[in-house]
């Protein structure tokens, strides 16, 4: 059989051209060539089932990437991105250094104990402070003058010292 | 992400550096500390001007109070008194000691002042509620318009 009739027994074989009359020796190479194509198939067909979904869809984050490409695109939009491309790997890293700093807290417990200054007097409302008492006056020299103001803001003692030889209002 | 993680290892090392047998240091007994605000103030008779640095309160009360009615401010100090140590105050004219007797009801002091004014001088012991004042205003004569050397102590807190 000719080279010409080879071509026309493949194409038979693959269903594209209707021959009439195929026997004997030709009959058997249509034959086998069903079956090469089947193998054939058959190893394709396995080949891709062995491929994992995650291939593909690294294959399609390409292919989708590939298309975008021609969409402008902003310092935000590459930000998001990112996190969605590594968010694994920050939510791992904040994990890790939250805990990691939770042990030096709890470590670091271990120290001296430090207080916090507190207040040594409460400050209260003007309305609820006694009026000041003056326990103790001295004021050699001199003549002294007691006044004890109150007022909204609270409570004002005031000592007014004058020289003793003088005479007020003079 | 590592590095943060690795970081954060690192500052978490001086705690195991600081882990060692040997005895907790004493904690110090803090002593009650109050803090009081003293003004230095010269005052005069005149068209009633204030320095805008005295506080508002205090300047009501200055006016309130004295004959005269020009106030102005020589020097301002925040004393932390600690209970029976004579705290000195740094004046521009003549000098001052306070000390904190000890409180009374966690709410009022008592207080010994000490000022030896330009002229004259006065001692006292006050008891005085926190947030009050006590000013002690020395004339430096005995004329009418004399002019006064003022101490006033007070917003202890």
């Amino acid at each position: 059989m000719s080279a010409k009739d080879d071509i026309e027994l493949m194409q038979h074989a693959d269903g594209e051209l209707e021959l009439e009359h195929v026997e004997g020796e030709a009959k058997t190479k249509v034959e086998s060539l069903r079956g090469i194509t089947e193998l054939v198939k058959g190893h394709l067909e396995m080949s891709a089932d062995a491929i994992p979904d995650r291939r593909f869809d690294a294959m399609w984050r390409e292919v989708a990437r590939s298309i975008d490409v021609e969409k402008p695109v902003g310092v935000l939009s590459r930000i998001r991105s990112w996190f969605e491309r590594h968010r694994g790997h920050v939510f791992t890293g904040m994990a890790s250094a939250g805990a990691v700093a939770a042990i030096a807290i709890v470590l670091r417990s271990d120290g001296p104990d430090v207080t916090a200054p507190t207040s040594a007097i409460d400050v209260q409302p003007a309305a609820l402070r006694p009026a000041p008492v003056i326990e103790d006056l001295e004021t050699p020299g001199g003549n002294s003058t007691v006044l004890n103001i109150e007022d909204d803001d609270g409570h004002t003692t005031v000592i007014v010292v004058t020289p003793a030889d003088t005479v007020e209002g003079i | 992400m590592k590095r943060l993680a690795l970081l954060a290892v690192l500052a978490a090392t001086p705690a195991f550096a600081d882990k060692t047998d040997a005895p907790k240091p004493a904690q110090q007994p803090t002593a009650p500390a109050v803090t009081c605000e003293v003004f230095e103030i010269w005052a005069t008779h005149g068209k009633g001007v204030v320095d805008a640095s005295i506080n508002k309160q205090l300047a009501k009360r200055l006016g309130a109070s004295l004959k005269q009615n020009d106030f102005k401010q020589l020097s301002t100090t925040s004393a932390s008194l600690t209970p029976k140590t004579a705290q000195s105050i740094k004046l521009s004219k003549g000098s001052a000691s306070i000390t904190l007797v000890e409180t009374v009801n966690k709410s009022q002091l008592r207080l010994d002042v000490a000022f030896n004014a330009a002229k004259g001088n006065s001692k006292q012991v006050v008891t005085v509620a926190a947030g009050d004042y006590v000013i002690v205003s020395v004339n430096q004569s005995g004329d009418a318009k004399a002019e006064a050397h003022v101490l006033a102590v007070g917003s202890c807190k």
